[in-house]
C-alpha cells in the first residue's frame, strides 16, 4: 500500500510591505470601468500573507487525470478585471472565457516565451470562449481594450499544485511519500525552492521585503 | 495569320529615348533617424541615422541597426517581437511601441513607408497593470 499524506502552510512576505498599486484608467474608458482600479499583482493581507502564489512540487509525477464531469474552470471579465486572477486548471481541461460586460474585451493569450496562442474580440455581454490547453505552463491572458487587465492561468501537467489563499495558505492533498522540492512562484515576488517532507506536513514559505 | 495582323496595325512595340519605367530604376536612397529607447531593459538608448530605399517599412529600417525578432503580439505574424533581445513581455506588460515623428497613430512596422527626414522611434514601454 503507498503512503500518501496532506502538505499544507502558508506563504508570508516580510515587512515593510509595498504600497498598493492603483491604476488611473484614461478618460475615454472611466464610463466603462470607473477612474482607478486596483491592481491584482501583489495581494497581501496586513499581517503579510500573500495570496495567489503558485505551489507546486518539482518531479515526476504521474499525469494530472482529467477533470471530473461537474469541475468547471471559469475566467469571468467583470468590472474591467478577470476574476479570479490566477486559476489553476488541469492540462487539457476546457477553460471557459466569460464576458460579463455590455462592451468590447479582447482577449489575448500568450504562453510564457510570449508566443501568441489566440486572439479573440469578445464584443457581447454573455459570449463564452472555450479553451483547453494540452501543455502544463503558465499562460498570460490580457484584455487588448484595457490594458491592465490580465490573468494568470496555470495549466498543472501533474496532481501536487495548488493557489494560496487570502491567508496565504495552501494545501497539496495525497502526496507520495519521500523528498520532494517544493516550489512557491509568485508573479510578483519570484520563486523560493524548498526541501519538503510529507511526513513533516507543515511548511512555512516566507519571502524576503519586496524590492 | 492573326498575329501578324495585329502586329501590322499596332506596331512594334519599343520604346525610345532613355526613360525606363520607375520599376526598373534603383530606388532612391533616404535618410531617416531612428531612436530605440530600451526603457524597463535598462540597455542605453541608441539614436542613429540610418540610410534606407524609399518607402521601406520601419521595420526594414529598424533591422539595419539591431537583429530583430518577429512574432505575433497582437495582429500580425510580422510584428516586432524583440530588438536586440528584448522582448515583449505579456506578464509583465512590456510592449514595443513604434512611433513616427512623434506619432504612434497609423504607425504600422510592416505598413507604414518611411520618408526622407523621418523620424522612427521604437520605443520599450510597460504598461501598468
Amino acid at each position: 500500500m503507498l503512503l500518501a499524506y496532506d502538505i499544507e502552510g502558508k506563504v508570508r512576505l516580510e515587512p515593510p510591505f509595498p504600497e498598493p498599486v492603483k491604476i488611473t484608467v484614461s478618460k475615454e474608458q472611466q464610463g466603462d470601468c470607473g477612474s482607478v482600479k486596483s491592481s491584482p499583482l501583489l495581494q497581501i493581507s496586513p499581517e503579510g500573507y500573500v495570496a495567489n502564489a503558485v505551489v507546486k512540487l518539482e518531479g515526476d509525477f504521474p499525469d494530472t487525470a482529467p477533470p471530473v464531469q461537474n469541475q468547471s474552470f471559469v475566467l469571468d471579465q467583470t468590472h474591467c478585471e478577470f476574476v479570479p486572477h490566477v486559476l489553476l486548471i488541469p492540462r487539457g481541461a476546457p477553460l471557459s472565457i466569460l464576458n460579463s460586460e455590455p462592451f468590447l474585451h479582447n482577449v489575448r493569450a500568450f504562453d510564457e516565451k510570449a508566443n501568441m496562442l489566440f486572439n479573440q474580440a469578445m464584443p457581447i455581454q454573455g459570449s463564452l470562449l472555450k479553451k483547453t490547453f494540452e501543455k502544463g505552463g503558465r499562460i498570460t491572458l490580457r484584455c487588448g481594450v484595457h490594458h491592465w487587465m490580465y490573468a494568470l492561468v496555470i495549466v498543472q501537467d501533474h496532481p501536487y499544485y495548488a493557489l494560496t489563499d487570502e491567508s496565504g495558505f495552501f494545501k497539496l492533498q495525497n502526496v507520495p511519500d519521500g523528498n520532494h522540492t517544493l516550489i512557491v512562484w509568485h508573479e510578483a515576488l519570484g520563486e523560493i525552492r524548498q526541501s519538503v517532507n510529507p511526513q513533516n506536513a507543515k511548511v512555512s514559505v516566507q519571502y524576503s521585503a519586496a524590492k | 495569320m492573326l498575329l501578324m495582323l495585329s502586329l501590322l496595325l499596332t506596331g512594334p512595340q519599343i520604346t525610345t529615348g532613355s526613360v525606363l519605367p520607375a520599376s526598373f530604376l534603383p530606388p532612391r536612397m533616404i535618410s531617416i533617424t531612428a531612436r530605440i529607447d530600451f526603457g524597463p531593459a535598462h540597455k542605453p538608448a541608441k539614436v542613429q541615422k540610418v540610410t534606407v530605399p524609399e518607402g521601406a517599412s520601419p521595420k526594414e529600417a529598424l533591422k539595419k541597426i539591431f537583429p530583430v525578432e518577429q512574432g505575433s503580439t497582437c495582429c500580425h505574424p510580422e510584428e516586432v517581437k524583440g530588438i536586440d533581445g528584448i522582448s515583449v513581455d505579456p506578464l509583465k506588460n512590456r510592449w514595443w511601441r513604434l512611433m513616427i515623428n512623434g506619432s504612434g497613430k497609423n504607425a504600422s512596422p510592416h505598413k507604414s513607408h518611411l520618408k526622407a527626414g523621418d523620424l522612427m522611434e521604437w520605443v520599450y514601454i510597460e504598461d501598468a497593470q
